[in-house]
């Protein structure tokens, strides 16, 4: 376990050097400084009376701040979501291949790691990597906005972390993908291929009506069955944002996003441990 | 060994995975964007020119009429429409010129989902008023009447009550023992006591309350005085409209908005769409715009902290109800909507009203 930890933190200290990672920092700096210093909320006995960026009024109307700010956190926690699904999927691409690159896989192989811990370890890594930037990037957002109206709620602020848990599933399958083949593009292109796959998989039954009844639509139905529900998640997210109750099923597509990506994870673990360095 | 242990634990948990995601998605309900009742649609466009058949006199036509019934000749009060301007609607010209008038589409309003679900809950108490009033009067109001309407004079004073529908077999004696009838003007036929009067105007128009009020109506009808201004025909949309003073207002409003809503608003324009959610739009005016933006904002204020305490206390009826609202600026106005769901009132009913609908 410590192994895997240290691994971890050595995926960490490789990210704070990259300027992908730096940039993404520093973004999100400037939309917080930028929330702080030029938004501001008139909220008069509970109700948003003028809202203005830098001077500028954005809309007019006067309702109830935390029903304004309910559609703000919807749209926030669906951005959130899949920007940040997106960017993790290009910013974390070649972490499995330069695990693996030569020179660095023998040298680390050589130390007293066993190759699951590497593989662990580095999928560890970029999962807090991934916990941090929502937690520091929508956080920092949601709490800007709930200081500036008066208006707390816990809500977006763990709904955005569902997130998480469909990066769990994309991140395993491309970490994966990277054992099978040494390439950041064929990783990226994993985790893209997943993200949409689990964007169309809500629709897998409308998807298995068109495709004639029979082989075809069974192997259909097998293949979509177990792939990560991302927009499902993104619903979810937006739901529990704004307060309506999360969906009867959000546990058990939890469960079965986090299977998935454990399959994924054991699928990487199967090749590395027959590839010889 | 560990190595084919990874591979059938991957295709073990690929199993789970796909029994975990069998349990289909139940689709995010939410609810549809509110129409609200901001404009005449076209149905309700063509339903006031079929109702526009009142044609003004013309001044002197009318002076004539004055004179034959009595009334002093009214030289001074030239009719606010040209006589050949468009006819107008005959509720609306015996509503004008009150501080209140209101009109409710009564024969819509019975028809839609919250005028079943009203029906169906009335009380056994309620059946048994109305088939006594069918009984005694023999006007049955849910078949005759198309619309009520409500108006008080400009003084604010006691309110006159307009119901419009096909009423020709109606008795207007069925005020009283004590009631004289009488024929006024070519159309009306009016029952007077000391203290009610109830005429029926061309058999399509029953005008109730005090003496005063109920002839000051027929007069506008009849054309023996002038109609006031009314914009009434350009507001005639939804299950409910009508203008209503800002002074009348401050007498319904609580005292922390009566005093600001008396300096601030001239007058209200209120419009409810029944035909499905109960969605209400007013349009408030005034000439001073501070004043104005003030009580939107107050309003405003108002709206959210008694929505805040609603959620507070689970109040779901009332949560709903403002969870919709919201005051809207503009020049020399402010809107104000609010919104009730169906679900709401229904739950609210209870049983009767699942079954209606």
């Amino acid at each position: 376990m410590r192994t895997v930890a240290y691994v971890a933190l050595d995926i960490l200290r490789e990210a704070s050097a990259r300027r992908w990672f730096l940039a993404f920092a520093g973004a999100l700096t400037l939309i917080h400084l930028g929330l702080c210093l030029g938004l501001r909320l008139d909220v008069v006995d509970g109700a948003l009376a003028a809202t203005r960026l830098f001077g500028n009024a954005l809309g007019h109307d006067i309702r109830a701040a935390d029903v304004v700010l309910r559609n703000v956190f919807e749209a926030a926690t669906y951005t959130a979501f899949y920007a940040g699904l997106g960017f993790g999927v290009l910013a974390c691409s070649d972490f499995g291949p330069e695990l693996l690159a030569p020179g660095r896989i023998e040298h680390l192989l050589s130390l007293p790691v066993r190759r699951v811990e590497l593989l662990l370890g580095t999928f560890v890594g970029v999962l807090l990597l991934c916990l941090a930037g929502t937690t520091y990037g929508a956080g920092g957002f949601f709490l800007i906005l709930c200081a500036k109206s008066g208006v707390w709620t816990l809500r977006p602020f763990l709904a955005v972390y569902l997130a998480s848990v469909a990066f769990f599933a994309l991140y395993a399958c491309m970490l994966s993908a990277a054992v099978f083949v040494r390439s950041a593009s064929l990783s990226a292109a994993a985790g893209g291929v997943v993200f949409f796959a689990g964007i169309l998989a809500a629709k897998r039954d409308s998807i298995a009506a068109v495709i004639e009844a029979g082989l075809g639509r069974q192997v259909f139905l097998a293949l979509s069955a177990p792939l990560p529900r991302v927009a499902e998640l993104g619903q979810a997210a937006a739901a529990i944002a704004v307060g309506e109750p999360a969906p009867d099923a959000l546990g058990r597509w939890l469960l079965g996003t986090l299977t998935f990506g454990l399959a994924s994870l054991a699928l990487g673990a199967w090749r590395l441990e027959g590839k010889d360095f | 060994m560990k190595r084919t242990g990874f591979l059938l634990a991957a295709l073990g948990l690929l199993v789970l995975a796909g029994w975990l995601m069998l349990e289909p998605a139940a689709p995010r309900l939410r609810r549809a964007a509110l129409e609200f009742p901001r404009y005449a649609r076209p149905h309700e466009v063509e339903r006031q020119q079929r109702r526009s058949t009142f044609v003004l006199p013309h001044p002197r036509e009318r002076a004539s009429r004055a004179s034959d019934a009595g009334a002093p000749p009214d030289d001074s009060a030239e009719p606010a429409v040209a006589v050949d301007e468009p006819v107008l609607d005959p509720v609306h010209v015996a509503l004008a010129g009150g501080e209140i008038a209101f009109v409710v589409e009564t024969g819509v309003l019975k028809d839609s989902p919250l005028g079943r679900m009203l029906l169906a809950c009335l009380s056994p108490e309620n059946e048994a008023d109305l088939q006594e009033l069918e009984q005694r009067t023999g006007l049955r109001p849910l078949e005759q009447l198309e619309r009520i309407a409500v108006s008080s004079d400009a003084q604010g004073g006691e309110p006159v009550l307009i119901l419009s529908g096909d009423l020709g077999g109606f008795d207007p004696g069925v005020l009283g023992d004590d009631a004289t009838l009488e024929d006024y003007g070519k159309k009306t036929k009016l029952a007077v006591t000391s203290r009610r009067a109830l005429g029926l105007w061309d058999g399509r128009l029953l005008v109730m309350g005090t003496p005063s009020g109920v002839r000051g109506t027929l007069a506008r009808l009849e054309g023996e005085a002038p109609v006031p201004p009314s914009d009434l025909s350009s507001e005639a949309y939804g299950e409910v409209y009508g203008s209503i003073s800002g002074r009348a207002l401050s007498r319904l409003l609580p005292s922390q908005l009566a005093a600001r809503a008396s300096e601030a608003a001239q007058r209200v324009v209120l419009h409810v769409d029944a035909t499905d959610d109960l969605l209400l739009v007013a349009d408030v005016y005034g000439q001073d715009e501070d004043k104005l933006a003030d009580l939107g904002v107050a309003l405003g204020g108002a709206l959210a902290l008694g929505r805040l305490q609603a959620v507070e206390e689970k109040e779901a009826l009332l949560s709903d109800l403002l969870d919709e609202s919201r005051v809207t600026p503009g020049a020399g106005s402010f809107q104000f909507e609010m919104a009730l769901p169906l679900e709401t009132i229904e739950r609210q009913l209870g049983e009767c009203a699942r079954q209606a609908r």
